[in-house]
């Protein structure tokens, strides 16, 4: 996976249409960057990469750009 | 000891509280929330809720009843009452004393609360089938049950989707090797990890809401839930843990009949799933007509598997629980 897959693939976890997220896009700045929204984050990351990525380090990310650089640094199970 | 016994459990009953709480119900204090949303993430459409005079021990007690009625059983015959809540009546007395004389149980009997949820139920059929196996008892009557709705009410609306009140009932027998209808209870294992506690907690439930309050500063017990940490512990704990126990129980997906795992939510349940590879088939989901009910999760899904005569001789089924503590357990059930 490639940081445009994953852009594309964050667009979906989170319902948002696509196009619409960047690299830049500011986490806080989306409606659904809820609780839910973090799990679907997690799931992906597990999913797509076997990556399981610590939640403390996620509620520290701003960006879009932020949650792919923790999904590569994650641990693989 | 052993004395060549096995445990088996013979009947499962359960009981659901009349009152509902329905996704629409849930929404209509929550603008950003909709019916149709929260049955998607959490796979459930209604869950049961107790009167405001009705109790754990009232759940078990129902449920017990049913039991009786339902399987012809003695109750003269209990040898030993387990209650696994995390929902007492009261923390002094033990609720299980309640459900002893509300049944009126023999004053012989053993009983005592197991103060687990999520996990509780493998692990009280491991102490079940421990103590019958042992030549200690014969027939131990198992009950789960849950007033959740106490603790989520004032919770925030991601824990009210979950969470409902159920009461089960569950019979562990000494049996005789081969007895027919049985489900004779093999490999137990289990695990605990008290460094995840807080994260899915009741602070105020016990000493701690009370000491240094007065009675009326107390603040009402509140269900609090982090959902990325409990998620992260599912995915890497409770995954590795149910592979290591089907390694051990030398049994492959494909051998496994039914997966009977802690109702938690639907989305972490197909997460599991398709991490471990399980055939949809296979995977038991009973979450929405009655929600995540604490402890009585997975026998509630049994008794709705055992209502439709699902188990059939030669079948197995392996149940996993994980929740609160963090704490996790699982057990294997051969059917005969």
């Amino acid at each position: 996976m490639d940081r445009n897959q994953f852009v594309a693939a964050l667009e979906s976890a989170l319902q948002i249409d696509k196009g619409i997220l960047t690299p830049e896009t500011v986490l806080d700045s989306l409606e659904s960057w809820d609780s839910l929204g973090v799990l679907e984050f997690q799931a992906l990351a597990d999913e797509e990469l076997n990556v399981q990525v610590e939640p403390t380090e996620i509620g520290v990310c701003r960006t879009v750009e932020d949650l792919w650089k923790l999904m590569q640094a994650g641990e693989k199970s | 000891m052993t004395t060549g016994r096995r445990a088996a459990l013979t009947h499962v009953a359960s009981y659901l509280p009349a009152g509902k709480i329905t996704n629409d119900s849930l929404v209509e204090n929550y603008p950003g929330w909709t019916s149709e949303k929260i049955e998607a993430k959490t796979g459930i459409r209604v869950r049961n809720r107790v009167a405001d005079d009705e109790f754990t021990s009232d759940l078990a007690i129902q449920a017990a009843e049913r039991l009786f009625e339902q399987s012809g059983f003695d109750r003269e015959q209990v040898d030993f009452l387990f209650l696994v809540t995390v929902t007492p009546d009261q923390i002094l007395p033990f609720t299980a004393s309640t459900v002893q004389n509300g049944l009126k149980l023999p004053t012989s009997v053993g009983a005592t609360d197991l103060s687990l949820a999520c996990s509780g139920y493998p692990y009280a059929l491991a102490m079940a089938a421990s103590m019958i196996e042992s030549g200690r008892v014969r027939n131990v009557l198992l009950c789960t049950a849950d007033r959740f709705t106490a603790y989520a009410d004032e919770a925030e609306m991601g824990s009210k989707t979950l969470f409902g009140d159920a009461g089960t009932a569950t019979l562990v027998q000494c049996v005789e090797p081969g007895a027919s209808g049985a489900g004779t209870i093999g490999l137990c294992r289990f695990g605990t990890d008290g460094s995840g506690a807080q994260h899915l907690i009741v602070p105020t439930s016990g000493i701690k809401g009370f000491v240094g309050h007065t009675t009326t500063s107390a603040s009402k017990p509140t269900f609090e839930m982090n959902g990325p940490e409990v998620f992260d512990f599912t995915i890497r704990t409770v995954s590795r843990f149910i592979a290591d126990f089907l390694a051990e129980a030398e049994l492959e997906v494909d051998a496994v009949d039914y997966f009977v795992f802690h109702q938690a939510n639907l989305f972490m349940l197909e997460h599991l799933r398709r991490r471990m590879k399980i055939p949809k088939e296979r995977f038991v989901i009973h979450l929405a007509e009655v929600g995540n009910t604490s402890s009585s999760t997975i026998p509630l899904a049994l008794a709705d598997l055992s209502a439709r005569n699902s188990f059939q001789p030669g079948q197995t089924a392996v149940l996993v629980g994980f929740g609160t503590g963090y704490s996790w357990s699982a057990t294997r059930v051969d059917f005969t």
